[in-house]
């Protein structure tokens, strides 16, 4: 049976970790006195190519390049910003760096700062996460006074301030170019690309934004570098992941593992303890609420970035939802559809009026009012998924489309016991409004 | 009502120091408006325009484009229930209900003595350990219709 | 930039290969290929959102679609615009745009004018997928000028991004989130903009429409006169959209013209045309007899206006007539009228300032022309990087050059603004506050700097300078030295400075005074452009520079060529009405009891004079005085050409036939010259300019047709016309400081109002309703020391008069001074005190 494997997660449970010291004494705080005396920007940049390491927020792109895109010698502040927006529905894996193990967080983050010629860091949390934006300041502070951030830090001449800010209950702030808009004091309006962050962020100066756990991966490459991690999982998901393990399973939980040792179906049984009841699994979203659900039979798959998009379906944030056989896949498509309606910016029109369509439509089909031709209506809205501004009118496309496409005969069966089911057209068309 | 550059001119201080371009203070300020006074009221973001130099309509814009800032008063206790997948799951439909029955408001509504008020939500990142539910931003795991009396026994 | 700077690209558009330079965006080179994108949220004058994602276009080798309004063109790009793909996805942002649209397009005022409507029928569906409940939102009141309906609303955010970038202060915002969203201002509250009803053009769909022309009629009903706004002295060109079955003017739009306003109005001069439409317009002429008046038909008026002023001329000669005609007639108008004054009637007392005491006759104005002056402020505001106001509110004078200096602050440029109150464009200025009165003084103060700063001045200077001593300036003005040498300092560090002067300071008691020595700050600071000193004077009635063009002055004719003897101007006018020199006195157009400072004297003078002819589409309070009243037609229904504050002139051609019973003023002068014997017989516009460009040398080689629909800059007036000389200065500068006499310890300061219910704003009720209620302002200390609270009732008094008033209590006003904003319809404030000695007392 497959074993967790903690880096991330290695120093939890040991006493005051919350603290400088509590942190130190568990070996914390050295890849940061390494980067800075012992690297160059360059070569830590150099280190976290050669990891490997892809982002965790969803869309996995490879770190070590995303850095390699901000200008040399630009004379605007460079800025990093830790994406700690964690809203992807089933995702609860960053905060438990935040609450339990700050400092991995801030050692991470000066040391991508350093790498990328910043003196400014950024921590966008979301507004829910009271308690953690308390430790991270309190955290902050405390490094502040230890001299580890700053001016000077640990007398190697590097200069830089980390700041929190707290967002106020928007989904949509976790698309990078929505935080910056937030951050900038702004409705959180994604912004069109290019250009890109890198060359023009938050305040129109380049800026990195990274999840949190992929900033937390940091110190453990320019610890044991770059090759160790790439030792770790498979070709193209190496080192160790945080898995969000939630629905229908006895044990849920946040488990860290290198990927490729198992497959997903592993997983779910082995870390999550089986189906309660021991019901059969009729679903499973394997990377947070935007990513096609997988039927049952398709969860043989290993778990790994590349095999489960080969199987249609993405890691993404590494969320795994889990639904048996009991559940009704209309219900959780319109509970899906709602969500992104409700998150939905409203700044562009396929998304703002897609989502409302959604809603409208599955709801009438879970209400017993589908029409015949719902369905393909349905996947005929899926259609604009590219013609919006920002992904999240893709994140709000995908899981309607995969419940309706896997799904279909629970869809369709609804309508044919429906109002409407009988006949080959509706009666009246229910023009209201 | 003293504005808060009157009641807590420090703290007003303080946040617009934090950035390079005063604007970004905008969702400081609307939280120090709800810390102040409750709820983040029209006096506080006229007030919140004038520190930022923009207009009460683009602090509106802002204060209402954010789910968790209260335009109108909330209840002494306000229950945000996370209504999301993983918790929908494991029992959030039927722990909703029983608030709603129990408390005799729905979501979105405060009961009338003022105690409570009652929001069903988004995911809230707990999904290990749904059901969950945050009272006045205190998170609580694995609440269900069952436990959820003790909980709210407790509160004052 | 050089010739070889411009970067262009070369692309490929639906087959078409099109030449741009670098940053055009897409949609942008695509128009200049001839192929139109359909689009709804991008507007070239507006920031860029992309938001609509109508616009998107396909790109070889870009995999996505991507919106042509955000996409620079790129070199070898090949774009297409028709592709399937692009077809496919418009077609589809269509239906989404329509699924929650009402269908109300029966009831919608943008019927006609709909770009969903026009689109919907292009690209979209021929039938609607969508069968649930459509969203519906709540409709608020934002005001007596705008209708929003926001079930029609598709958010495509022009009019917020307009009022934030453009013509206000963000007052729109998108409220809530997602398809929650809705247009809406703070708290619901009425929109209180200068420049709102430019988004009821914005707007692509029927969300905000005029709530002025509302329900009164179909677009497709309606006609378009090119025409220019008369409300102020910018002369912005509009479209009077009238129905000639109601004889109404139903709407005002923009007319686009870059060199004046761009496609921008003001709400002034929108909304304000059912003054046209006005009951209260007079259809008769009226003959005043023992007291009663009797309506008339006009051969018995005209015949009684020729006998009244033959017998004058024959009892007592020509000079004892007088004329006096308000500055916003035609050019055709004034120039009759001056012409049937002097050469039928015999006088030279003629007058157009009717809004000032008049001391000499070369004034502000004149002094300006005569120091050789642009005075073309829009064109030197484009070219200068920094641009100093002095003594103008500006927003509350010349809406649509404030819009413009907003977009000039917005550029980059610098804008010092020194008047006496914040202003509402205070935000984008360097502000500089003297005190009320001090506008010369303040001039004086920064020249004492500027010549500081330089090393030295002319002889010329130097004199000035030792009439207008530092300290008498600094103190009169109530400003620090510091303060000054900033405004001056600004100045002597521009590369193209200019500097424009406000009717306060120029038209002022010491108007004189302020041009010589706003002059002499250009003069030091070396600010000549190709000869012409870069100072702009800003008068506000529309067609104040054609009436000194076509010469409505005492001492000056057409084009300003002296006249031999002098005649009379306003107030020696008005005196001589009142010791009996003059007996017949004409008025057109003029208000004079409104308008000119001193009521009580103007009533007297009127009241004495044997024979008064008033001649105005609205009868008002001075017509009401008259021996003969004559109704005029309104602008709107005569061809005329008005010469804006920069020298353009411009046609304003009718919309209307005349309303029964009036004339155009044009024509009265016409007629009253044919009926006196004189030859004059009716003749057209064109005509008449004809005439006029023969008599104006500024004018010559100009006719109807060449001015064409964009209007023509004419040149400042020669130096000859002035032999050379400046006007003398007014007294020393040291005479202002005139002190409060014991009694009256107040000094009254007459604020301005865009939104007041002065002269014809009056007759137009969205402007009424508008308008705000007059209330005295006074400085907290004062207020403190008087026992006052705001919204008490008080009692102005002057040595001439009282009016009561409300108090509002604001450090808007300075220490001793008591502000009255706009026009004051209980008691005139005309009436309290005059305008050299403007003190006053607070009775409770
Ligand atoms: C709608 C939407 C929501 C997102 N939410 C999050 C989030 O909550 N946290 C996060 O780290 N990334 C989120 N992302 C991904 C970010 O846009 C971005 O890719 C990520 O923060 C980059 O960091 P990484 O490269 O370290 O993964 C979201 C993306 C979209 C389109
Ligand atoms: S896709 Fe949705 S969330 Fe993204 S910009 Fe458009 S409306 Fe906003
Ligand atoms: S016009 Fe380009 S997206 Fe709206």
């Amino acid at each position: 049976m497959a074993q967790e494997t903690r880096v991330l997660l290695e120093k939890l449970g040991t006493p005051d970790l919350l603290t400088v010291k509590g942190y130190r004494a568990a070996g914390g705080y050295q890849s940061l006195e390494k980067a800075l005396k012992e690297m160059t920007p360059e070569r830590i940049i150099e280190e976290v190519k050669k990891s490997s390491l892809q982002g965790r927020g969803g869309a996995a792109f490879p770190t070590g390049m995303k850095w390699s895109f901000i200008p040399k010698n630009s004379p605007k502040p460079v800025y990093l910003c830790c994406n700690a927006d964690e809203s992807e529905p089933g995702t609860c894996k960053d905060r438990v760096i935040i609450d339990e193990n700050p400092h991995l967080l801030i050692e991470g983050m000066l040391i991508s700062c350093f790498a990328i010629g910043s003196h400014m860091g950024y921590i966008y949390i979301r507004g829910e996460f009271h308690r953690g934006a308390q430790i991270l300041m309190m955290a902050i502070e405390e490094a502040r006074r230890e001299g580890l951030i700053g001016k000077n830090i640990l007398g190697s001449g590097f200069d830089c301030e980390l700041e929190v800010y707290r967002g106020a209950g928007a989904y949509i702030c976790g698309e990078e170019t929505g935080l910056l808009t937030s951050l900038e004091g702004q409705k959180g309006y994604p912004r069109n690309k290019p250009p890109f962050p890198a060359i023009s962020g938050l305040y129109n100066s380049p800026t990195i934004i990274n999840n949190v756990e992929t900033l937390a991966a940091v110190p453990s490459i320019i610890e044991r570098g770059g090759d160790w991690f790439k030792s770790m999982g498979s070709e193209k998901s190496t080192g160790t992941k945080l898995l969000c393990l939630s629905g229908h399973v006895n044990k849920p939980g946040v488990y860290e593992v290198v990927l490729g040792q198992m497959t997903l179906r592993e997983f779910i049984m082995d870390f999550g303890g089986g189906i309660p009841g021991g019901r059969k699994i009729k679903g499973v979203i394997p990377g947070g609420s935007s990513m096609p659900v997988m039927r049952d039979e398709d969860l043989d798959v290993k778990l790994t970035y590349e095999d489960i998009h080969a199987a249609g379906s993405s890691l993404g944030s590494g969320a795994i939802i889990v639904m048996d056989e009991t559940v009704d896949m209309v219900e959780m498509c319109l509970l899906l559809a709602h969500f992104y309606e409700h998150e939905s910016c409203g700044q562009c029109t396929p998304c703002r009026e897609g989502t409302r369509w959604f809603v409208q439509v599955v709801d009438a089909i879970l209400k017993g009012e589908g029409h015949p031709g719902d369905c393909d209506l349905l996947l005929d809205i899926c259609r604009s998924e590219f013609t919006s501004i920002c992904p999240l009118w893709v994140a709000a496309v995908w899981p309607v489309r995969a419940f309706v496409t896997k799904f279909r005969e629970e869809f369709e069966e609804k309508i044919r016991n429906g109002k409407y089911g009988k006949k080959d057209q509706p009666a009246a068309m229910a023009m209201a409004g | 009502m003293p504005s808060m550059r009157e009641t807590c001119p420090e703290k007003v201080e303080d946040i617009l120091r934090r950035f390079p371009q005063r604007k970004s203070a905008s969702i400081p300020l609307l939280y120090l408006a709800w810390e102040v006074y409750g709820y983040v009221s029209p006096e506080a973001m006229e007030e919140i325009a004038e520190i930022l130099g923009t207009s009460p309509a683009d602090v509106e814009g802002i204060a209402s484009f954010y789910t968790m800032f209260p335009l109108k008063p909330l209840g002494k206790h306000h229950i945000e229930v996370c209504t999301n997948i993983s918790c929908h799951l494991v029992g959030a439909q039927p722990l909703m209900s029983h608030l709603e029955n129990r408390l005799g408001i729905k979501s979105g509504e405060r009961t009338e003595d003022g105690r409570f008020s009652l929001q069903s939500v988004e995911c809230l990142a707990a999904c290990a350990w749904a059901p969950c539910l945050h009272v006045n931003g205190k998170e609580y795991q694995k609440v269900t219709a069952e436990n959820v009396d003790e909980l709210l026994n407790s509160l004052d | 930039m050089s010739q070889t700077d411009v970067q262009t690209v070369t692309l490929t558009i639906d087959g078409k290969e099109v030449t741009v330079p670098k940053g055009t965006t897409l949609i942008e080179a695509a128009r200049q290929g001839g192929v139109f994108v359909p689009h709804y949220c991008y507007d070239p004058d507006l920031s860029i959102v992309a938001s609509c994602r109508l616009c998107l276009v396909e790109i070889e080798k870009v995999p996505k679609l991507q919106p042509s309004c955000s996409t620079p063109a790129a070199d070898g790009q090949v774009v297409f615009t028709q592709s399937e793909k692009v077809l496919d996805a418009r077609k589809m942002q269509m239906e989404f745009l329509l699924v929650q649209h009402p269908l109300d397009c029966p009831v919608c005022d943008q019927g006609g004018e709909c770009k969903l409507q026009e689109y919907s029928r292009n690209h979209g569906y021929d039938d609607t997928r969508f069968r649930f409940k459509r969203r519906t939102f709540a409709k608020p009141d934002i005001g007596p000028f705008i209708d929003l309906e926001r079930n029609r609303c598709i958010l495509c955010s022009r009019c917020v991004r307009f009022l934030d970038e453009k013509g206000g202060n963000a007052e729109l915002a998108v409220i809530n989130r997602g398809n929650r969203s809705f247009i809406g201002t703070f708290q619901e509250k009425p929109l209180r903009g200068d420049f709102t009803g430019n988004i009821t053009d914005l707007c692509p769909v029927g969300a905000l429409t005029s709530k002025v022309t509302r329900f009164r009629v179909r677009v497709w009903e309606l006609k378009d006169a090119p025409s220019v706004c008369t409300m102020c002295s910018v002369g912005c060109n509009v479209n009077l959209q009238h129905r000639n079955r109601t004889h109404e003017i139903l709407r005002i739009t923009p007319r686009l013209n870059s060199d004046v306003n761009h496609r921008w109005l003001c709400d002034m001069g929108r909304f304000g045309f059912d003054q046209f439409n006005s009951a209260e317009r007079r259809r008769a002429p009226e003959i005043r007899e023992n007291g009663e008046w009797r309506e008339t038909g006009w051969a018995e008026a005209i015949g009684e206006v020729v006998k009244r002023l033959k017998a004058v001329r024959e009892s007592h000669g020509g000079a004892a007539a007088a004329g006096l005609i308000g500055p916003r007639q035609s050019n055709e108008a004034l120039f009759l009228f001056q012409q049937f004054m002097r050469e039928i009637v015999g006088t030279q007392n003629i007058d157009h300032r009717t809004e000032h005491e008049i001391k000499a006759n070369d004034d502000g104005f004149l002094t300006s022309l005569a120091l050789g002056a642009v005075n073309r402020p829009l064109e030197e505001a484009r070219r200068a990087d920094v641009i100093a106001l002095v003594g103008s509110d500006l927003p509350n004078e010349l809406p649509i050059l404030r819009l413009q200096m907003r977009e000039h602050s917005r550029a980059g440029k610098k804008i010092l603004l020194a008047y006496n109150r914040p202003t509402r464009m205070d935000k984008e200025c360097g502000v500089f506050r003297y005190h009320p009165g001090g506008d010369a003084a303040f001039l004086a103060a920064v020249l004492h700097a500027v010549v500081k700063e330089k090393g030295g001045a002319s002889d010329d200077v130097n004199a000035l300078l030792g009439q207008a001593g530092r300290d008498d300036a600094l103190k009169i003005a109530q400003i620090d030295e510091a303060k000054a040498a900033g405004f001056a300092q600004a100045l002597v560090a521009a590369e193209r400075p200019v500097l424009m002067l406000g009717e306060d300071a120029f038209a002022g008691p010491r108007g004189v005074e302020a041009v010589r020595l706003a002059a002499a700050i250009l003069d030091t600071l070396g600010a000549r452009h190709d000869g012409a000193l870069a100072l702009s004077l800003l008068p506000t009635p529309v067609n104040a520079r054609g009436a000194a063009d076509v010469g409505c002055y005492p001492h000056r004719g057409p084009g300003y060529e002296p006249v031999g003897a002098p005649g009379r101007n306003t107030t020696e006018i008005l005196r001589g009405c009142i010791d009996g020199s003059i007996q017949a006195l004409v008025l057109f157009n003029t208000n004079l009891l409104e308008e000119y400072p001193d009521r009580e004297f103007a009533q007297k003078a009127l009241q004495a004079v044997p024979t008064l002819i008033v001649a105005d589409a609205f009868k008002y309070e001075t017509g009401d005085m008259a021996h003969v009243f004559l109704p005029l037609s309104a602008y709107s229904e005569e061809d005329g050409t008005y010469t804006n504050f920069g020298g353009r002139v411009q046609r304003a051609q009718r919309a209307l036939p005349q309303l029964d019973g009036t004339l155009a003023a044009y024509q009265l002068l016409l007629a009253l010259g044919e009926r006196w014997g004189a030859g004059w017989r009716q003749i057209r516009t064109p005509r008449i300019f004809e005439f006029i460009a023969q008599a104006v040398k500024q004018y010559a080689g100009l006719s109807w047709d060449t001015l064409g629909g964009q209007g023509v800059t004419v040149p400042a007036p020669p130096d000859e016309a002035f032999s050379g000389a400046a006007p003398a200065p007014d007294a020393p500068l040291a005479s202002l400081n005139g002190s409060p006499g014991g009694d009256y310890p107040y000094r009254l300061v007459r604020g301005r109002r865009l939104f007041d219910r002065a002269g014809e704003k009056r007759f137009a009720p969205p402007l009424v309703d508008r308008s705000e209620p007059c209330a005295a302002e006074i400085h907290p200390g004062d207020a403190k020391e008087l026992g006052l609270s705001d919204g008490d009732s008080i009692t102005i008094r002057g040595e001439k008069g009282s009016a009561p008033l409300t108090v509002k209590i604001s450090s808007n006003t300075r220490p001793g001074c008591v502000t009255v904003l706009g026009h004051y319809d209980g008691v005139p404030l005309n009436a309290l005190a005059a305008e050299e000695t403007p003190w006053v007392n607070i009775q409770r």
